[in-house]
């Protein structure tokens, strides 16, 4: 990251701990369906400028499965849910054979897509909870194609109203494979503001507060 | 931006990504990978063996302002976009480009253009709007027109990215979309 930054340490530390808590649940719930063990790696705050932007994707031209959705509500922006083709296939997998072969052959196809949409409001709701700010997402459309494509137009929107955007990612690590999947978050730098002011409620909240 | 060598005696390549521009003469090869709501814009002068490419990632801020703060902000105000770079926004992407054009000897009346990209990637967003790539690819289009600069070639719109390698030297394009051969403009 060059330049300087639009945030401060503490305000990036309260964004990655709002991530890891809406990640905690999220993966209880991937878990679960699964059927195994899964873990969160540190949640990853990336701060980039347009010059840096391309940065993120390391000029990789292979596709990825990507559910994408629009958080509407308090807080505005795009939510992906990533996997690789492999990973992708692995979760459809695990929760077919979890659910004990009851799926249809469409079922599974959508399995990832349903997956997305679970972990999504369970994350959301973790953010709520947390913060008391109200977020939704949109029905997951799912597509497959180069990262950079995909990131784009969030990125770009974001671009219009601030010199910096924000990237909050967690990484799902299933256990004992090491299958990985990725939510990664872009609010609008509105959508950013109302986050980080929801810091001075939450630290009073718990006694932290200045 | 960062040159590397090409293959088969091609010459350097040089990439441009989100926000970029960059102008060359053949046998450069100008490479833009990933572009998926952005667009690819070419302008060339084979006379002069010379071409530009930028990679715009919105329509002019006009425009941009005309669509409401519906996937900008979240609370519905409206604000003036943020310049960052002269490739950011059509209009003045497309004036830069005429510039440094211009600047290398190419003639205005010779010049040609060249498009790709403008995808929605993403089908159902935006509740069946115009899409943010769609825009762009239509005001660089009416753009272009007003500047009377001939579109000499477009592969635009549809739901997957692309991957754009411009020669400015003869003004060929191919434009790869995932998992596809390459089309050439």
């Amino acid at each position: 990251m060059n330049g300087p930054t639009l945030y401060s340490e503490e305000q990036l530390d309260y964004l990655k701990e709002v991530m890891n808590i809406g990640a905690g649940n999220a993966s209880t719930a991937l878990s679960q369906l699964m059927g195994r063990d899964v873990v969160i790696e540190m949640p990853r705050i990336l701060e980039v400028s347009i010059a840096e932007a391309h940065s993120l994707f390391g000029g990789a031209e292979e596709p990825v499965v990507c559910a994408g959705m629009d958080l509407v509500g308090d807080v505005a922006g795009t939510l992906f849910f990533l996997a690789q083709d492999e990973e992708k296939n692995k979760i459809e997998a695990y929760v077919g054979k979890y659910l004990n072969g009851a799926m249809k052959k469409e079922a599974r196809e959508s399995a990832f897509e349903e997956v997305a949409n679970i972990i999504a409001g369970v994350f959301l709701t973790a953010v709520h909870d947390y913060t008391g700010l109200h977020v939704y997402h949109t029905v997951p459309v799912v597509v497959r194609d180069a990262v950079e494509a995909l990131f784009e137009e969030p990125i770009s929107t974001v671009f219009t109203a601030a010199p910096k955007a924000v990237i909050a990612e967690i990484e799902f690590v299933s256990l004992p494979d090491g299958m990985r999947a990725l939510l990664s978050m872009i609010p609008t730098p509105a959508a950013l503001e109302k986050i980080l002011g929801s810091m001075k409620g939450v630290r009073q909240g718990y006694g932290m507060g200045e | 931006m960062n040159g590397r060598n090409g293959k088969n005696g091609d010459g350097p390549v040089l990439r441009v990504h989100m926000g970029e521009g960059v102008v060359a003469r053949g046998p450069h090869i100008i490479l833009s990978p990933g572009i998926g709501s952005c667009v690819a814009l070419a302008l060339y002068d084979t006379d002069e063996r010379l071409g530009g490419l930028a990679h715009v990632m919105l329509p002019e801020t006009a425009v941009l302002a005309g669509r409401g703060a519906k996937r900008g902000d979240g609370d519905g105000a409206e604000r003036r976009p943020l310049i960052l770079s002269p490739f950011q926004y059509a209009d003045t992407a497309i004036i830069t480009l005429l510039e440094m054009l211009r600047a290398l000897g190419a003639a205005e009346q010779r010049l040609m253009a060249k498009l790709a990209g403008g995808a929605r990637m993403f089908p159902s967003y935006n509740g069946g709007s115009v899409g943010m790539g769609e825009q762009t690819a239509a005001n660089v289009r009416s753009l272009l027109e007003r500047k009377g600069i001939r579109l000499a070639g477009w592969d635009l719109g549809g739901t997957h990215g692309r991957t754009v390698e411009f020669h400015p030297g003869t003004g060929r394009m191919v434009v790869t979309a995932q998992g596809k051969e390459g089309r050439e403009l």
